[in-house]
């Protein structure tokens, strides 16, 4: 049994009070001269002997509730057996460039290996690439030497220092602990930085086998009808090889290409025609060589051009209308952004999945805005997505502040002759690109606009000469938020009849699109959700996305098991912190403190019967 | 006996604590039978002491013998000494002076002091009745001895060894009673003054040998109000004044039983003496002493 704060069995020296209670009370009795002493005598003998008992119990029970009292305090456990402490855990790669020739099993062979060297450890069995899982949780060598053979190479590359991070939180507890790595020691697993383990933690290495060479495609682009496939030999002799490309679907000539001892060639296919997707694949490898690199896929990488949803007051109104013309005005490649306009009823019925591809909102009016409209846009903001805002007659700021959520509420007022706009924060992205030319703003009149109080909850972009915010950033929520205290369609002002109104909703909408652009090349280990994580062309969400191996695993460079070991960092040890936490563990899972309480509780009641009597 | 009780007096000079601290027994023993007559004189009780108390007129029809003539002589004047008598009687005065006599609980007085006080005023009394008082001490054996006398300055020297008693050690009560029952040869009072706690066995076949030589025995069993009520509080080692004996208890939880046992005792005194026509009574060493001059003088009425 151990003490979590042994230091609380101190208070266990209370136990002298009762004893010295007990021990005073016999002595405390003064002696009385009396004469009839032998009636007393008679009358108590029998009494006497009972009262010794029960004193006997009242010390016992107090020096129990003393003793119970200091021992739950000091938070006792029964610490594991030592022999049970150890624990190794076994990681196995499963990069693509496992599977060559039979590189697999002879890993599997090693890490049975391991397991039966670690037999009376807990054993631990995890696979990585650029991800590690658990497949047997620490337990038995049974339980990992049966998981072994679950292990099977798959599409992603070799880093160690994914493994190395399980690996320590698996024996983070663990007093003493031995990670045993199974791999063909590939170098590019280093190339993630962070390969650290505590220096508690024995690290063994295990060689799984070396590839003499292999033929790789390292890239595929599209540009227009020209495929265009790098091709890699890393082996040690000059290769000379087949490389077929389909465009399409559709099959390009082959080209045979010689490559020299770790030499890289382009080679180019002409389609004829615009392609959009396109595959590039080796007709041969070295015999240990590593299939998964040998073909490559690309798809034309169309130009992200940003969704703005404007919102308006009914279907068929021209609010707006300057807003869409600024922000689809055609540029060298075509507008800059996609405008869509619905109005305020068909935004309430919309759900916050309907505005996943959209990447702003222009609020133009409040009307039929209701409750789970509310919803759809602060779920859109939440997802990282911009609103602007703008005044105008047709805003009701009440509806704003409820269906926005913005305590405390917006109460403008409505002020005439708010002069002409100047920028406050030229640092701001939406007015940065003005730079020099910010005083063509000025020459903007504004005949109406919302006075509103900014000093909570927003940051001043801009303001009117007479003072009052023009242009505001909501701080502290989510998703970026501006509010344009005046009208975009002409009503309150003459702004869209400048000529810095165009860049000024451009930028405007630019800034509040900046989300990650939307890709369609990935490489295995970074699809998204729901697209396996297998080579190949696939379709997701209405586009086609080229996955691919990482070109890095395709390198055949290695290092030595000792090298292994110094290229790892060994971290400050956490023995100590690690003894501890295992102990609060043991400590909190068995709760002894509980029944110590407990039994004080009875040794009280015991004490209060007893004493009563 | 019938418990003597006495009208509403003033009993200033009867209480313990005035008497206790008045100076010599003779001052204590006339000042606590001086007392008690000035309220008998008042009291129904008055036959028991007009051989004392009063000289009247004579008044026709009175018997001529009661004429008192030596008064006539000095005062030319008839007044009638009415009951004053010549007596033979021998009174003997036995105080317990072992060492549980000495205790002092809640009394301004030990009982043997209350004892002494007791036994003075008696032998005052008696001096007045002109009786023959003697006076023996004892504790398990007789430690001091006067003999019974009538003479005038007796009364003197048994105040004086009154005045001088020392607490002996242990007590048996029975020893000494035996040697004075062998001792008496003529018809006696014996009046015992004693807490009596020893074995009431002893005690008993004492008194009943006292008794069966025809003497008349009066007992008081003389006990502090710690021992009758037995008030302590708080765990307490008792020590017994005689035999150093210890018995640690708690009052509170051996107070019933112990009044019971001493209850008992008392009971049972009562009972064995009253049947061999011994008088007894237990006097509280914090009361007056009255009780127990007017036990003797029922006892002395009965005699006549």
């Amino acid at each position: 049994m151990s003490f979590l704060t042994p230091l609380y069995l101190l208070g266990g020296a209370l136990i002298a009070l009762p004893i010295v209670l007990h021990l005073l009370r016999r002595d405390v009795a003064p002696p009385v001269p009396f004469t009839a002493v032998h009636l007393l005598r008679k009358t108590t003998i029998d009494r006497t002997r009972r009262h010794r008992l029960r004193d006997l119990i009242l010390l016992a029970a107090r020096v129990c509730a003393v003793l119970l009292l200091a021992a739950s305090f000091a938070r006792p456990y029964r610490a594991a057996a030592p022999g049970s402490t150890r624990m190794t855990v076994v990681a196995v790669d499963r990069s693509f460039s496992m599977a060559a020739a039979s590189r697999m099993t002879r890993a599997r062979e090693l890490a049975r290996q391991a397991i039966d060297d670690a037999r009376g450890d807990r054993i631990g069995l995890i696979a990585f690439d650029e991800r590690t899982d658990v497949m047997s949780p620490p337990g038995t060598a049974a339980d990992a030497r049966a998981a072994v053979d679950a292990i099977e190479p798959g599409f992603g590359a070799t880093r160690y220092a994914s493994a190395l991070d399980k690996a320590a939180e698996l024996l983070m507890d663990e007093p003493s602990g031995r990670l045993v790595i199974v791999s063909d020691l590939q170098r590019s697993g280093f190339d993630q930085a962070g390969a650290v383990l505590p220096e508690g933690i024995e690290l063994i290495v295990r060689d799984a086998g070396a590839a003499g060479g292999n033929l790789s495609v390292s890239n595929a682009a599209i540009e227009r009808r020209e495929i265009t496939a790098t091709i890699r030999n890393a082996g040690t002799a000059a290769r000379a090889v087949e490389v077929s490309a389909t465009a399409d679907g559709r099959a390009l000539a082959a080209r045979r290409v010689t490559l020299p001892a770790g030499g890289v060639a382009d080679v180019a296919f002409d389609a004829g025609a615009d392609v959009q997707r396109a595959a590039v694949a080796l007709a041969e490898d070295e015999p240990d060589g590593y299939a998964a690199d040998n073909a490559r896929y690309a798809v034309q990488q169309a130009r992200a051009v940003p969704r703005v949803l404007v919102v308006t007051g009914a279907s068929g109104s021209t609010s707006g209308f300057y807003l869409t013309r600024a922000l689809t005005a055609e540029g060298d490649e075509g507008p800059d952004f996609e405008v869509k306009s619905v109005a305020g009823q068909a935004l309430s019925a919309m759900a916050a999945s309907d505005l996943a591809h959209e990447s702003a909102i222009v609020l133009l009016s409040t009307h039929g805005l209701d409750r789970r409209a509310g919803d759809t846009v602060r779920g859109f903001l939440q997802a990282g997505g911009g609103l602007l805002v703008a005044a105008s007659p047709d805003v009701d700021p009440a509806v704003l502040s409820t269906v926005l959520n913005w305590t405390p509420p917006i109460q403008p007022r409505e002020v005439a002759h708010a002069g002409v706009l100047a920028a406050t924060d030229l640092r701001h992205p939406v007015l940065r690109p003005f730079d020099a030319v910010a005083a063509n703003l000025g020459q903007v009149t504004f005949d109406r606009a919302w006075q509103i109080d900014a000093r909570s909850g927003w940051r001043v972009v801009a303001q009117y000469t007479n003072g009052q915010a023009a242009l505001a950033e909501r701080t502290g929520g989510p998703g970026r938020v501006l509010l344009f205290t005046s009208d975009l369609d002409r009503r309150w002002n003459d702004f869209p009849l400048h000529a810095s109104f165009v860049p000024f909703a451009q930028e405007t909408a630019r800034y509040l699109s900046a989300r990650t652009p939307v890709l369609s090349m990935y490489l295995v280990a970074d699809v998204p959700a729901g697209v396996a994580p297998t080579p190949g062309l696939v379709e997701s969400g209405g586009r086609t996305l080229a996955v691919n191996v990482d070109p890095r695993e395709s390198r055949i460079d290695r290092v030595t098991p000792s090298e292994f070991q110094t290229l790892v960092t060994r971290t400050a040890s956490q023995a100590r912190p690690r003894t501890e936490r295992l102990a609060a563990q043991a400590e909190g899972q068995q709760n002894y403190w509980r029944y110590g309480l407990m039994l004080m509780l009875a040794a009280l009641v015991v004490e209060a019967f007893v004493g009563a009597r | 006996m019938p418990a003597p009780t006495a009208a509403p007096r003033d009993v200033r000079f009867l209480d313990p604590a005035v008497i206790a601290r008045l100076g010599s027994m003779e001052l204590k023993a006339r000042t606590v039978v001086e007392g008690f007559l000035s309220g008998l004189h008042r009291s129904p009780f008055k036959g028991f002491s007009v051989e004392f108390a009063e000289y009247r007129q004579y008044l026709p029809g009175d018997d001529l013998s009661t004429l008192d003539w030596k008064v006539y002589a000095r005062t030319d004047r008839h007044y009638v000494k009415k009951f004053e008598e010549e007596t033979n009687l021998e009174c003997h005065l036995l105080l317990d002076v072992s060492a549980s006599m000495a205790y002092r609980g809640g009394a301004p007085m030990t009982k043997v002091e209350y004892g002494s006080v007791l036994a003075a005023s008696l032998a005052y009394l008696m001096s007045r009745q002109r009786d023959a008082t003697g006076l023996i001490q004892f504790d398990d054996r007789i430690t001091a001895r006067v003999p019974a006398s009538a003479r005038p300055g007796h009364l003197h020297s048994l105040l004086l060894a009154l005045d001088r008693v020392v607490p002996g050690t242990r007590s048996n009560v029975g020893r000494p009673l035996h040697q004075l029952a062998d001792a008496l040869t003529k018809r006696s009072l014996v009046v015992l003054v004693s807490d009596l706690l020893d074995d009431p066995d002893e005690v008993v076949s004492g008194l009943k040998h006292l008794r069966f030589r025809g003497t008349d025995v009066i007992v008081f069993q003389v006990l502090d109000p710690y021992e009758i009520r037995f008030p302590f509080k708080g765990a307490s080692r008792f020590t017994d004044l005689e035999s150093a004996d210890e018995v640690t208890a708690d009052p509170s939880r051996v107070r019933e039983a112990y009044l019971e046992a001493i209850d008992g005792l008392r009971s049972r005194y009562e009972k064995e003496l009253r049947s061999h026509g011994i008088d007894f009574l237990m006097l509280d060493t914090s009361k007056p002493l009255d009780f127990g001059l007017l036990a003797y003088l029922d006892a002395r009425a009965r005699r006549k």
